[in-house]
């Protein structure tokens, strides 16, 4: 991909991301505005887990370690240092790589399955941890003196901004001069050791920045709802990321943008109609239903539809 | 040049590689043969790192390489290839060498080596869907990219068909002759390699069993025996 094709790309996630904020911002029904904010996270989320099996063949059962670390950071700095939640957003990013990072350190020896399982255990037993130490209330940090820390208005620009800073910036990374020396690592670690590519240097490095990206997304998620509890180390949100890539198509960043938007819409449409069971179960059936039909996701129908 | 003194390699008890040394100097093609289990591959194998030896060193000019890492033993300037042919599939022609060498993008010396492997053709298409000797010339085409001093190929003729076996053949030639690279190639194609090698090494269970040039080697005794089986 040339220069030129990254700066299409980028200016039309921001055309869409503005017009699609508008619509939603001028819209009757509130509940999108939530819909909206929901997405920006996890669209964050689902591209920093696929460039990290996209791009290395890296595999992270346990996402949420560092997407619920971005978030503990934002509400511990706000609840407990009194810090401008803005400001934790940019630190979120940061604790989220390095601890994200040196549990995945542990881990990028194994095979990509036990990598996998290695992760999710690691984002239970913060689930746990997170329980025991903050209880079920979890932290809440949305006023101060009596005053909302943060205006609807601010945390509605800080998402569009968020979205568009974090998707374009992978973008960037993804189509930088290592992209090719990351592909040869997925495809073969072996040979691209014997071609003098560092693979271990590699699959640090990838996960570190997967790790900082999805610290950005659950930070913000923290700044947007005013609160972060234990259940952001739930396993579903270690496979809601994995859902909105293959859902949307790994590998193509605007395949796991639509990924996640269609999911960030069911996640928070689905629950008001069905229990959550059932709303998990309708994830699983579209999940087998793109595996089966379409193995490339969106990405692939909408190739489909070009060639006819 | 390259110097292996007194190599060796356990299993868990089984003995790869069994004191083994050798000298193998600039600008010539050198041939590693013996039979299956003879600890070739492993003597490969740990020349370029992906094995640690137990015993004695392994050094290159004035570069101890015993203790370095693969890509680390690749920027010294040993680069090899496999023996089942490992290429990045879903990368192109092109691809599989810039990503080796990301300065080759747009480059003369891109051109050159697809050239020089009659890949030019074939430069956008995925590594996958070119034929095996077309593979096999990848590899090392990839090789050569990172511009060694010395390459390693490994078993590079085996399932090849006659026309290819002389087409890689030349190119090998090619290679040292234009390029100045020194070969080390382990292969089993016996009338192929003595007719490539300038200096044959021989190994038989984990030792080194004779050396010499291909004439001497041919008519050896010790070598009809350990693997000829006469």
């Amino acid at each position: 991909m040339n220069l030129q094709s990254i700066k299409n790309i980028s200016f039309i996630i921001i055309i869409g991301v503005i017009v699609l904020s508008v619509v939603v911002f001028i819209s009757p029904f509130t509940y999108l505005d939530y819909v909206l904010m929901y997405f920006f996270a996890f669209a964050i989320f689902a591209i920093s887990w696929d460039f990290l099996y996209s791009y290395s063949g890296q595999l992270s059962l346990g996402h949420a370690i560092p997407f619920g670390i971005g978030a503990f950071t934002v509400a511990i700095l706000a609840s407990k240092y009194q810090l401008n939640p803005v400001i934790g957003l940019f630190i979120a990013p940061f604790t989220a790589s390095l601890i994200g990072g040196l549990i995945g350190m542990t881990t990028i020896r194994l095979k990509p399955a036990y990598q996998g399982i290695a992760l999710l255990l690691f984002s239970q037993v913060l689930y746990w941890f997170t329980l025991l130490q903050f209880s079920d209330e979890g932290i809440s940090f949305g006023y101060r003196n009596g005053l909302p820390v943060l205006g609807f208005n601010e945390s509605y620009f800080i998402g569009i901004l968020v979205f568009i800073v974090g998707s374009i910036s992978i973008l960037l990374i993804e189509h930088s001069k290592i992209r090719l020396k990351l592909l040869a690592i997925k495809q073969d670690s072996f040979a691209a050791y014997a071609s003098g590519i560092n693979v271990t240097f590699y699959k640090i490095f990838t996960l570190f920045v997967s790790s900082f990206f999805a610290g950005l997304g659950g930070g913000f998620l923290a700044l947007y709802t005013f609160h972060t509890d234990y259940t952001i180390f739930l396993v579903s949100n270690d496979f809601l990321p994995i859902a909105m890539s293959i859902v949307g198509g790994t590998q193509l960043l605007g395949g796991v943008l639509l990924g996640s938007l269609l999911i960030s819409f069911l996640d928070t449409i689905l629950p008001a109609y069905v229990s959550l069971a059932v709303t998990y179960l309708i994830y699983g059936i579209l999940v087998i239903l793109v595996l089966r039909i379409f193995p490339e996701g969106i990405k692939g129908i909408i190739k489909k539809i070009r060639v006819t | 040049m390259l110097k292996i003194n007194s190599v060796s390699k356990r299993f868990q008890g089984v003995i790869a590689l069994d004191h083994v040394s050798l000298d193998v100097n600039e600008g010539k093609i050198y041939g590693l043969i013996g039979p299956n289990g003879s600890g070739k591959t492993t003597l490969v194998n740990c020349i370029t790192g992906f094995i640690k030896a137990n015993e004695g060193s392994i050094t290159f000019g004035q570069h101890e390489l015993t203790n370095l890492k693969p890509h680390e033993i690749v920027k010294k300037g040993i680069v090899r290839t496999f023996q089942n042919t490992r290429v990045f599939n879903d990368l192109t022609v092109e691809e599989n060498l810039v990503a080796v060498r990301s300065d080759l993008t747009g480059s003369l010396r891109l051109i050159e080596l697809l050239d020089a492997f009659d890949l030019n053709s074939v430069k956008g298409v995925k590594a996958s869907s070119l034929s095996y000797g077309q593979k096999k010339m990848l590899e090392i085409a990839r090789a050569l990219a990172l511009e060694p001093a010395i390459i390693l190929l490994d078993e590079p003729l085996a399932g090849l068909d006659v026309q290819m076996i002389s087409k890689l053949s030349s190119q090998i030639k090619y290679i040292n002759k234009s390029f100045n690279k020194t070969l080390l190639i382990v292969e089993h194609n016996l009338d192929e390699l003595m007719s490539l090698a300038d200096y044959v090494f021989v190994m038989n269970n984990g030792v080194k069993t004779a050396e010499g040039e291909p004439s001497i080697i041919r008519n050896s005794k010790i070598v009809q025996d350990v693997y000829f089986g006469r």
